[in-house]
């Protein structure tokens, strides 16, 4: 039997959905987490069932492309079973959609959830009047509670043996829940007056943000001390499978194991790490602060082309760009979307996380503020390239606010869970298949005979010689540093991986600092792994994926030999860009828009430029104030010139000048 | 400008005194008269009580000319300031008696009585 969740977005079907099927299913505290249907078998109470999760939907007329999805899946007729679900606190917005779901003739229960918090404002929602005037079962719930889903359960169990059908109810949707419902009081808190406070909420983000930082990278933090307490036990493991190894007398063996748990070891260790940095995202979603965020960034965003909604997508870039590229779905239209997506492989997400730490430890003291400085890199490298983008597109931003909560321990923890148990599928299997492979083509030539990874006689090393020229401008001229930047294209992880195995953890004998500085920035701006790659061709097309990412590449190389040239030949060449900088901006400023160059208002100074493509729109400058324009030297010309042709001139008049003087001429 | 010209004109022509949603200040509330939005964005305005009849309040406008913060009936939203300028209201002075005298007959303010109406316009 198909059991669906049908409802408006935000009231929870996937976390009842998680809690039904035992799934993994993003949740989060924000209207639009999921984008497409999901669905898992479960066990209803001896009952096997099929469990859909739809996007939310406020009415079957979809106005967006997941909205459709859902929708679609609602009429298809597949259904056995549609389990409303709405928020008890907006109940009456919820009822049209039961009422289109009855009217469509399927079996129907409706599930009011957050019981609890409607309980706490002073509401009331009688269940079973609502399901008498409905003529369907209808139960009252708070998901957090454990309890709750077993009655849940046992619920739906009852309703799969039996699918009630009802006809729609002839009266309003407003007048049905009179008298059986109230909302209670709905105040504007202290707190979120406080927290919709741009002077309040912007700082505070900026502190959570340098707070995680400091918690994941700062000398003696949890996460440097966790991280390199992962580090010894695996050096240690590595090195005893190793030496025991050699000692049974296999050579080979030996060295395999060694570089396998080099090059995993050090992965694992980032473990740590990536759990605060997953935690204060899923803090952030939980709470919904990510809402208050929108709300307060539109303005920002609304001046480079995008919306509010843009938050979600880009923060959750910071944790998985393929995830994230998933969840532009719900932005408002396809111009949008595609901003957005151009934007997120700049924001660094978690996989290239060791491999920042590893240069930022070797070259510049492993600082946590080089880190939040490489984030804050990318960060605005995003930000330019929305900018360039131009603007338009995103004008009709309408976002229904989430109501602020303290974050469910239990429900954070096991997202947590999840992702970190994912990283370390990810690591033993496609990564490290990927580091297996390497080795091995890394240490036998091509007659397959074993010559060590070092040697430089592998077949792998005799294929990506030419490689290593696209890193000279860099200053890279070990061939290993190209070849694990071409890895970072299967999973991000394996670029540090591979620089384990190569270099160990001390890599100065592969690089300079400048160059360190200089692939960092590559490694920023560079496109993202496949599996985001894929994520992009599936929202957009191939064509369209495999063109940004070409794009990217070519930034990225050309960036990073900008900075490589700026702090190895400093002096020179920030003269030669000083002297460029001017002609660039020059040029910029006259290609475009040639009638906007010179800009004056009847009887004004001219501004010379025009003040929008002066200030690049970012600020609204003050009009150009009307002051007669040099009346002293006008008078004295005048004077002079009536002497010189004898007095008396004729005056050509602009013809839509309104009468005003052009020029004067002696006819 | 605005599609739903009827309505518009009910309460802003008739009255003189109608105003874009846009134009409240944080606080204030408002009866929304119409709401000029193509067919989908009406609709989904409409979803979240943004519609001819409501009662909207400004809680908060945000910075950088971003969007405003709306209470309607229970929901609340975020919206685009030049969203909210396709939006036609009425202000309404809140004073408790007549706030719960909204909130006790929600007809009454679709209907627009002009006795009722000049009450709440001269804020007796």
């Amino acid at each position: 039997m198909n059991v669906a969740l049908v409802g408006n977005p935000n009231c929870g079907k996937s976390t009842l959905f998680n809690a039904l099927t035992g799934g993994h299913a993003r949740t989060g505290n924000w209207h639009g987490v999921t984008v497409r249907a999901l669905s898992r078998p479960a066990d209803l109470g001896g009952v096997r069932a099929e469990v859909y999760d739809l996007p939310g939907l406020y009415a079957l007329r979809a106005t967006s492309p997941e909205e459709e999805a859902a929708s679609r899946a609602v009429t298809a007729g597949e259904i056995g079973l549609a389990v409303c679900v709405a928020d008890a606190l907006t109940l009456p917005r919820a009822m049209p959609l039961v009422y289109e779901v009855l009217r469509r003739g399927l079996p129907a229960v409706l599930v009011v959830t957050m019981a609890d918090v409607l309980r706490k404002r002073g509401g009331r929602c009688d269940a079973a009047e609502l399901s008498r005037r409905l003529g369907i079962p209808v139960l009252c719930i708070a998901a957090r509670r454990r309890a709750d889903i077993g009655r849940l359960r046992r619920f739906l169990a009852s309703a799969c043996a039996a699918p009630p059908r009802a006809p729609a109810p002839q009266c309003a949707p407003e007048q049905l829940l009179g008298g059986i419902w109230s909302a209670g009081e709905q105040v504007f808190t202290r707190a979120e007056r406080l927290l919709y406070c741009p002077w309040f909420a912007f700082p505070l983000f900026v502190a959570l943000f340098l707070l995680t930082f400091l918690l994941a990278f700062g000398r003696y933090m949890p996460g440097t001390l966790l991280k390199e307490g992962m580090q010894t036990l695996f050096d240690g493991a590595g090195g005893a499978l190793g030496r025991a190894a050699e000692g049974a007398g296999s050579a080979v063996g030996g060295a395999f194991l060694r570089a396998l748990f080099a090059g995993a070891g050090m992965l694992f260790s980032f473990l740590p790490q990536l759990a605060i940095l997953y935690a204060s995202l899923y803090l952030l979603e939980e709470s919904g602060f990510m809402s208050v965020l929108a709300f307060l960034t539109d303005g920002l965003f609304g001046r480079v082309g995008l919306t509010g909604r843009a938050v979600f997508s880009l923060l959750l870039g910071f944790g998985c760009t393929a995830a994230a590229a998933l969840t532009t779905r719900g932005l408002e239209n396809e111009r949008v979307q595609k901003r957005v997506l151009r934007m997120l492989p700049y924001l660094s997400c978690s996989a290239k996380l060791p491999v920042y730490l590893m240069l930022v430890s070797a070259f510049f003291g492993g600082s946590f503020l080089a880190v939040a400085g490489v984030y804050l890199a990318g960060v605005l490298l995003a930000l330019a390239v929305a900018f360039a983008g131009g603007k338009g597109g995103g004008e009709q931003f309408v976002l229904e606010a989430a109501r602020l909560q303290f974050p469910a321990p239990r429900l954070v923890a096991r997202s947590l869970l999840f992702s970190l148990r994912q990283f370390i599928i990810k690591i033993v299997t496609v990564v490290l298949a990927v580091l297996v492979a390497l080795w091995f083509l890394l240490s036998f030539s091509f007659r397959l005979r074993y010559v060590g990874a070092e040697s430089g006689q592998g077949m792998l090393a005799v294929l990506c010689r030419g490689l290593r020229y696209l890193f000279y401008p860099m200053g890279i001229t070990r061939w290993e540093v190209a070849l694990a930047a071409l890895t970072g294209i299967v999973a991000k992880e394996s670029v540090a991986g591979m620089l384990g195995i190569f270099f160990g953890t001390d890599l100065t004998a592969a690089m300079s600092a400048p160059s360190a500085a200089a692939f960092l920035l590559f490694l920023v701006a560079c496109p993202p792994c496949v599996s985001a790659i894929a994520a992009v061709a599936r929202e957009t097309s191939v064509r369209y994926a495999l063109l940004q990412t070409a794009e990217q590449l070519l930034a990225a190389f050309l960036l990073a030999y900008l900075l490589y040239a700026l702090l190895a030949h400093g002096a020179a060449c920030a003269a030669a860009l000083a002297a460029l900088a001017p002609c660039a901006a020059l040029t910029l400023l006259f290609s475009r828009r040639k009638h906007a160059k010179v800009h004056r208002r009847k009887d004004a100074d001219a501004s010379g430029f025009h003040r929008r493509t002066l200030c690049a729109g970012l600020v609204r400058l003050r009009a150009a104030c009307a002051r007669p324009r040099y009346p002293r030297r006008r008078r004295a010309r005048r004077g002079k010139r009536d002497r010189a042709c004898g007095g008396g001139g004729v005056l050509f008049h602009h013809p839509q000048g309104g009468g005003a003087p052009l020029l004067y001429r002696r006819l | 400008m605005f599609a739903d010209k009827a309505a518009y004109s009910r309460c802003a022509g008739a009255y003189g005194r109608g105003m874009k949603l846009s134009e409240l200040t944080a606080g204030e509330t408002a009866v929304i008269c119409a709401v000029a939005a193509d067919g989908a964005m009406r609709a989904r305005l409409a979803s979240l009580n943004v519609a001819a009849g409501k009662e909207i309040r400004v809680l908060r406008i945000a910075p950088f000319g971003g969007g405003m913060l709306l209470e309607a009936e229970g929901v609340r939203l975020a919206l685009r300031r030049s969203l909210a300028s396709s939006v036609a209201v009425r202000r309404i002075h809140p004073t408790a008696a007549e706030r719960r005298a909204l909130s006790s007959s929600a007809d009454e303010q679709c209907k627009f009585s002009p006795s009722a109406e000049r009450r709440t316009e001269e804020g007796i």
